[in-house]
């Protein structure tokens, strides 16, 4: 037994896998594949060596510090894949005044491990929010205003994301206009719908969208802002800003010009366009034990530092390779870095 | 600019002397830390100056990024070059490096341009910060190894006297504390990204070749405990881990338009 650990321990194998572990890198980056077989393939010989290697190797028992380092590399490979199996990654974009839902939050990946119920529990209502854009429209600062559950409001943006019991939800370079309408069915019923629009001023151009009506029917809609984001100036754009737009809505191929407050018959009721708004998109981020990763990781290479400065008798007021005696003692040197 | 055409001219002055201590058969000598130091400071006030007049630091556009570089690996070479003399040797080596960076921050377009928001976090600083350390000191350990080679090949005769032993340890001492920055540099640089974009690893192309150079680096150090590596081979790969680590800096950010770059 302590044998078959010896072999699969042997330091032999480290860097011929460490190596292929960087080549997998390579190639699963090339095929946009991170978990692809020549990564986990290497990674999982290197795991297994370093396991054996912490139980049985002699040399990782005479230093603390380089044990450490090892024995934190192994944890964050595996806080690492915990947090892969339990992550969530997914946008949601939130108008001005609307409550985030969880069916409004977009998965863009999650882990198997994801307790999807505690989607379930993220709220907040979207206030106000505003973006700052030097010359030339180049996006500088984002705050964001929101309400929580409790009627807390938070402001956050850019490298400050608003958190919510573990999750993230970071302000992103997406956010536009949206109309918001009413839908009034000719037997009754009524809704009240919220239309995004394409991402602004990035879309600028093209703020087209479509709306599905409680009915079933699909409607064509475009936003029309007026006046374009200026190119010569800075510039802020400021969700509390009216920016009073008109809706164009095609029925029967003829374009209906809408301004607030108009209304217009649509196949089975009444469309009124009530007012323009704009929506703020976020990345909701959440990955478990983050905090425990940086930790470990911090650790290992403080760790790493120690053995080094202990090894390289730094800590032994030895001198560290060389010193000025050096130079005058010439060629013969030598033992100052043995 | 001048400020920038002076500490290209002290780094040149350096390499002069180098070139003549090697040539004299003698170890470095301390001019050729003098000329350093000049360099870096000139290069310093450089840096200075600009920040001044556009309020951003030199972290952006390739132009300010060669800058720092100038500035922080010729700092990190005069101070090894201080403390550990020995070093001093491949000078010959790093000081040309240095010096063809700067031809190229000659040639690349100077305009300043605003930064995004996120890069007002102190952690670009503590990354950044820690990613020169590295290069530096890798830099540093290149020039040894590079030295060695050099000797092979008679062109630096005193290495051949005197302690190639030493040297080559040396050069893998610089290496490992190389190491333990470029572990921090990923740390900070994680930390940051969690930050800044939502997500604190994503495999974008600096990430991956960042890990890349990272295991190589790794490889490396293991490489030498299992299977001895000769001088000449374990030189060899001091180099080739510069070449990746100087490519990852120098070219995959400024290759991808992903990098770094704000978005309306
Ligand atoms: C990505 C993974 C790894 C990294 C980054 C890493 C890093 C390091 C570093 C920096 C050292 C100090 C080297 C020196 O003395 O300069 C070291 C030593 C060592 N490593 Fe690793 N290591 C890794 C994986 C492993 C694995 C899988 C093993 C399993 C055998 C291992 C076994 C050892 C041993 C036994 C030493 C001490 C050697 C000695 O000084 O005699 N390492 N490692």
């Amino acid at each position: 037994m302590i044998h078959g650990l010896q072999k699969l321990a042997s330091l032999k194998i480290t860097p011929v896998a460490m190596l292929a572990l960087g080549a997998g890198v390579f190639v699963s980056y090339r095929s946009g594949d991170p978990a692809a077989v020549w990564v986990m393939a290497p990674l999982s010989v290197l795991v297994v060596n370093l396991l054996c290697a912490i139980l049985v190797t002699p040399r990782f028992r005479r230093d603390a510090g380089l044990l450490m380092f090892h024995i934190c590399l192994l944890a964050v490979v595996t806080l690492a894949a915990y947090g892969y199996l339990g992550q969530f990654r997914g946008r949601v974009e939130v108008a001005v005044g609307q409550q985030v839902e969880p069916d409004m939050i977009t998965a863009v990946a999650r882990g198997v491990l994801h307790d999807g119920d505690a989607l379930h529990r993220l709220t907040f209502v979207q206030e106000t929010f505003r973006v700052e854009y030097t010359q030339g429209l180049f996006r500088t600062r984002t705050l964001s205003r929101v309400r929580l559950a409790g009627g807390d409001e938070r402001a956050f943006g850019d490298n400050v994301p608003l958190a919510l019991r573990g999750y993230r939800f970071y302000t992103s370079s997406n956010k536009g206009y949206s109309a918001l309408v009413r839908w009034a069915g000719a037997t009754g019923g009524q809704a009240v719908g919220v239309v995004n629009f394409p991402s602004y001023p990035m879309h600028d151009w093209n703020q087209v969208s479509s709306w599905t009506a409680p009915d079933g029917s699909a409607l064509n809609l475009a936003l029309q802002l007026g006046d374009k984001p200026p190119q010569d100036k800075a510039w802020v754009l400021d969700s509390s800003t009216q920016r009073h737009a008109q809706l164009l809505i095609d029925i029967d191929g003829q374009r209906i010009r809408l301004r607030e407050g108009d209304a217009v018959p649509v196949s089975d009721g009444v469309l009124t366009f009530l007012e323009t708004r704009m929506w703020m998109g976020y990345t909701v981020y959440f990955f478990p034990m983050l905090n425990w990763l940086l930790a470990f990781s911090l650790v290992g290479v403080l760790a790493l530092g120690w053995f080094y400065l202990r090894r390289f008798g730094v800590l032994q007021k030895r001198p560290l390779i060389g010193g000025r005696s050096a130079i005058r003692a010439g060629r013969h040197v030598d033992s100052l870095v043995r | 600019m001048p400020w920038v055409v002076g500490g290209l001219l002290c780094y040149a002055a350096g390499i002069a002397y180098a070139v003549a201590d090697t040539v004299a058969d003698r170890p470095g000598s301390r001019k050729v830390v003098i000329a350093t130091v000049c360099g870096a400071v000139l290069l310093g006030v450089a840096i200075a100056e600009r920040w001044l007049r556009s309020a951003n630091g030199p972290f952006y556009t390739l132009f300010e990024i060669l800058l720092s570089s100038l500035f922080s690996l010729g700092l990190m070479s005069a101070v090894l070059y201080w403390v550990a003399p020995l070093t001093r040797i491949g000078a010959v080596v790093t000081l040309p490096v240095l010096f063809m960076l700067g031809l190229w921050a000659l040639n690349v377009p100077s305009e300043t341009s605003p930064q995004p928001a996120t890069y007002e976090s102190v952690w670009l600083w503590i990354h950044v910060g820690v990613g020169k350390v590295f290069l530096g000191v890798l830099l540093v350990a290149v020039g040894v190894a590079g030295s060695l080679l050099l000797a092979r090949t008679s062109v630096l005769r005193n290495v051949r006297v005197a302690s190639q032993d030493a040297l080559y340890e040396l050069s893998w001492r610089l290496v490992a504390v190389a190491f333990v920055f470029h572990s921090l540099m990923l740390i900070a640089g994680a930390v940051w990204a969690q930050d800044a974009w939502g997500r604190f690893w994503a495999w974008d192309p600096l990430e991956t070749w960042t890990l890349i150079t990272w295991l190589a680096i790794g490889a490396g150090l293991h490489l030498r405990l299992a299977y001895g590596l000769s001088r000449d081979y374990g030189c060899a790969y001091i180099l080739g881990v510069f070449v990746l680590a100087f490519l990852t800096f120098f070219g995959v950010p400024f290759s991808s338009i992903a990098a770094h770059k704000g978005i309306l």
